[in-house]
């Protein structure tokens, strides 16, 4: 009962949200040296999100600089998934908690609404 | 013939094969879905808000927890417009955000154990499983000054930080 509810969990989370894996990604030394990079896998099932940004912080939110593939700001088509893999430099590889993504909002005509900016942060291991 | 019995035998060791596997890993995840997207009321010339009883609808937002302990959420009412006509006079932001329907009758943890300050309250995503969010706001602007008329969009901030 339990694994039907988990995997019910698991399609609902598929069916309209934006979810982002693994909850604690590691960092990897890369293909260049003195760079080291962490994969992770966005999903995207909001309707009205398209695109979405990607931030390395450390432990006081202070923004980190970091190269990010394909890109920072990113086209996530509808119940879509992106790749995305985090390049950051050694020297900030100690300092570097969190890899955010979080959506980005195109207004459109519309009077007197709220809209959802949804962020997910993953802990580096 | 010959070259369709060798062919036969040739496949039928595949055709033998008695079961499929099927593998799925479940992992730790943190989903956010936008359940209701807010709108605003406008019960007093000088008022925007989100509750029923001023016209408006609140926003619902859903988090689906798939390990417990590993997220907390921290969401934030509005307290300013991205989007609005020019404003003279001072905008007055009041809002909540509070646990609304849950899996889990021990969800209700969440909402004993919140942390509020300025407009973001977080909540320990302790209970594994589906909780739903509703996030009030009230927008007042000057004393009692009509708001000017067009459009007025406002942001609630909904996040899954790793703990």
């Amino acid at each position: 009962m339990r694994f039907l509810f988990l995997l019910a969990l698991i399609v609902s989370g598929y069916a309209s949200s934006h979810s982002l894996t693994p909850t604690y990604p590691s960092l990897e030394l890369s293909y260049v040296p003195g760079v080291y990079k962490a994969d992770l896998e966005l999903f995207n099932a909001r309707k009205d999100i398209s695109y979405y940004e990607v931030g390395v912080f450390d432990a006081e939110w202070n923004a980190i600089t970091a190269a990010i593939t394909p890109k920072k700001i990113m086209k996530v088509p509808h119940s879509t998934s992106k790749k995305i893999t985090v390049y950051i430099p050694a020297a900030s590889k100690d300092r570097a908690v969190y890899i955010c993504t979080k959506s980005k909002t195109l207004f459109t005509p519309v009077t007197q609404v709220t809209v959802i900016l949804s962020k997910i942060c993953s802990k580096l291991k | 013939m010959k070259k369709l019995i060798l062919a036969t035998a040739l496949l039928a060791p595949f055709a033998l094969a008695e079961h499929a596997e099927i593998i799925g890993n479940v992992e730790s995840k943190c989903s956010i879905t936008t359940d209701t997207q807010g709108v605003y009321g406008n019960p007093l010339a000088s008022k925007l808000s989100t509750l029923a009883a001023d016209g408006g609808v609140l926003p619902i937002l859903r988090y689906d927890i798939i390990t417990a302990g590993s997220y907390k959420a921290v969401i934030g009412y509005p307290n300013e417009f991205a989007s609005s006509p020019a404003l003279n006079d001072i905008v007055t932001w009041t809002g909540s955000t509070i646990v609304g329907e849950v899996s889990d009758a021990s969800m209700s943890a969440f909402e004993t154990n919140k942390v509020e300050y300025n407009n973001i309250t977080e909540f320990p995503l302790s209970i594994a499983g589906t909780a739903w969010f509703n996030v009030a706001s009230e927008a007042n602007y000057g004393y009692l000054t009509a708001l000017p008329a067009g459009q007025y969009v406002a942001t609630v901030t909904a996040e899954c930080v790793a703990i």
